[in-house]
């Protein structure tokens, strides 16, 4: 994976990646309302000991004196302090519930000791915190006993004492949703990464590049209205999708030079992955380009072909096939110039015995010698292996696979019992690309741009 | 054509001649029906003639009969009420798939060939050579529109039904009939355009 392809994924996703992170700010916040708020008192005591007379006797005092008060700090949270604090203010809780409350600290390189109270009662912490300072004056006597001179060696002195606080210390709203949008942020990018790898769709040029060396001879261009008017090129000849047909006809003349077999089939993984639009539409630009054009349709299963095209399929190959009907008789003609349809005909019992016999050979053979091309709409090459028989019979097969639809695996597959049966395959086509967004295709990366692309992107 | 030959298919016949009549075409026309599955020898259904009547037909005097091959093979047009009937004369006879249409379709064909614009002038022919050649002309439109769905391509099929369903059917026929008889009169006759 290239940084490339991690700004991909990022693109693909970031509607997940947003609703996730907008969920742990949810998460944030809730929790933040959630939570009881919890006020904070401090109270901050000076422990001194008794002054010496040397600067050596100081240096000594004074290390002495960091030690007792780190000493007495942790006295704070135990029960010789807590326990009168918890009688004398009446409090419902044991010496440890009270002392997870309190925390005591040595600012550093000091001699004074931060007592911090924390509870759901401002009024309260401030009054534990006032009481934990004077029972802490009191036990001095008992932890370091006076000396002889009667002079006490550690004395603890209020500096500051504990103020009612206005604000609540938790829960911290800001810092929570920040929190909650990070980790979320974090989890979104994680799925959409996992996403992307576990994602076995096809979804543009490089993930056919991963599976195949075969060339990329078409993209097509995803138009949701497809269902509506399947033949493009002849509904509206200056739309993004009519010209990138218009681009994988020019990429089919490279295609196979040198071979006088001029008969291609057109079949794909799985179905719906708009093979025999692609045929249709392929078929039309051929013919618009001046050629004679002948196409079959070799899906003798579920044929589709001759409904996109509007005509009446009820006699075609099969019959032809079986010897019932005269080709002459059976050939369709489209519109107005020289494309001529094949229908399927009778749906047979044995569709693949059909296709892969003598007759279909030589019924190739004719129509190669008639017409400039030959277009054969095959089934897809998954399910049945109609499709790989045609390859076989024809010059080899142009590979239909549908952007976000088809798995990689599938297409690996498919090309595979292609190759199984000595099938040339001379190229793929994308049909469905997206033509916004991170996987959006560049016109002109798989053919020549006229440019109509432009005027209309222009116009709109 | 249809299935029985006594509902929708005498209706469109008689409503063809009355209406190629209205336009002085019917030297130049011959219609007759048939029916895939017919009830040989049944008139017409009483609802059936009744609807003819309603849109200026004349039921009377048909006889029902099935469809056999000379039939479509003389035509030069076969309209039918449904897609399955279309899949029916081709079987019978392939080289029909160049001139046979449902009814509904034959008139969208049609009024797409004139809006078009792209008509062939016809040659001073006798009319019924012209309407012979308008025929492969509205067949080249096929495929560049749509039914929008598939059923608007086909006439319902009354028999056995309701009044109402037979009012329904009558008036799709009724309305297919005139679209195809007024534009190919148009076609056929550009002198004669408004």
């Amino acid at each position: 994976m290239e940084l490339r392809d991690y700004l991909r994924i990022l693109r693909r996703n970031w509607v997940i990646i947003l609703v996730i992170t907008l969920a742990g700010v949810a998460g944030g916040a809730t929790y933040s309302l959630l939570q009881t708020p919890q006020y904070e008192a401090t109270t901050k005591v000076f422990v001194s000991t008794s002054s010496a007379d040397s600067v050596s006797d100081l240096n000594a005092g004074n290390s002495f004196t960091q030690q007792i008060v780190r000493s007495y700090a942790q006295v704070v949270t135990t029960g010789l302090v807590l326990d009168p604090v918890i009688s004398e203010l009446g409090l419902d809780r044991t010496t440890r519930e009270l002392a997870d409350q309190v925390s005591a600290e040595v600012t550093l390189n000091t001699v004074i000791v931060d007592i911090t109270v924390t509870d759901a009662d401002p009024v309260l912490a401030a009054n534990i915190a006032n009481s934990i300072a004077k029972n802490l004056i009191e036990a001095v006597p008992e932890l370091t006993p006076a000396n002889a001179d009667g002079v006490a060696p550690v004395k603890v002195t209020v500096t500051q004492s504990a103020q009612v606080p206005d604000e609540p210390v938790s829960p911290r709203v800001p810092l929570n949703i920040a929190l909650g949008a990070l980790v979320g942020l974090a989890f979104g990018i994680g799925i959409a990464v996992l996403r992307s790898v576990l994602d076995q769709r096809i979804r543009g040029q490089r993930d056919v590049e991963l599976v195949t060396d075969r060339p990329i001879i078409g993209a097509i261009a995803y138009d949701p209205k497809a269902k509506d008017r399947p033949l493009i090129v002849h509904a509206d000849p200056l739309s993004p999708r009519a010209e990138s047909f218009r681009s994988l006809r020019t990429n089919l003349q490279f295609v196979d030079m040198g071979s006088d077999r001029r008969s291609f089939v057109v079949t794909s993984s799985i179905e719906s992955e708009g093979k025999s639009t692609t045929t249709a539409n392929l078929a039309i630009a051929l013919r618009d380009s001046g050629l004679n054009i002948c196409v079959i349709e070799g899906d003798l299963r579920r044929p589709k072909l001759v409904d996109y095209l509007g005509l009446e399929g009820a006699v075609g190959l099969t019959d032809v096939l079986i010897g019932r009907v005269q080709l002459s008789d059976a050939l369709q003609r489209w519109g107005r110039n020289n494309l001529f349809v094949l229908p399927a005909g009778q749906i047979p019992p044995n569709p693949s015995e059909l296709l892969g016999s003598a007759a279909m050979a030589k019924l190739l053979r004719d129509l190669e010698s008639e017409f400039h091309i030959v277009l054969v709409d095959a089934p897809p090459l998954l399910p049945v292996t109609d499709g790989a028989i045609l390859s076989k019979q024809t010059s080899g097969a142009i590979v239909v696979a549908a952007a976000g639809r088809t798995q990689r695996n599938q297409l690996e597959a498919a090309l595979k019992s292609l190759e199984s049966v000595d099938a040339k395959v001379h190229g793929i086509v994308l049909t469905m690309m997206p033509t916004k967004g991170p996987d959006a295709y560049g016109y002109g990366a798989y053919g020549y741009g006229y440019g109509y692309t432009q005027e209309t992107s222009s116009k709109s | 054509m249809c299935t029985g030959n006594i509902c929708r298919s005498p209706q469109a016949e008689r409503l063809l001649i009355a209406e190629f009549e209205r336009r002085g075409l019917s030297g130049a026309v011959e219609v007759s029906s048939a029916g895939v599955a017919a009830l040989v020898g049944e008139p017409m259904t009483e609802q059936a003639a009744a609807q003819t009547i309603g849109y200026g037909g004349n039921p009377s005097g048909h006889v029902a009969r099935r469809l056999a091959d000379p039939m479509v093979e003389q035509a030069d047009l076969v309209l039918t009420m449904e897609r399955t009937h279309r899949a029916d004369v081709v079987r019978l006879v392939p080289r029909a798939s160049r001139y046979a249409f449902t009814l509904p379709e034959f008139a969208r064909l049609a009024v797409d060939l004139r809006d078009s614009g792209e008509a062939e002038e016809p040659d001073p022919a006798a009319d019924a050579d012209r309407l012979r050649a308008l025929v492969p002309q509205v067949a080249a439109g096929r495929g560049l529109s749509l039914p929008g769905a598939a059923e608007h391509d086909e006439v319902e099929d009354p028999y056995r039904q309701s009044d109402e369903v037979y009012a329904r059917s009558a008036a799709q026929v009724a309305t297919a009939v005139s679209t195809i008889v007024t534009v190919l009169a148009e076609l056929s006759r550009p002198s004669a355009r408004g």
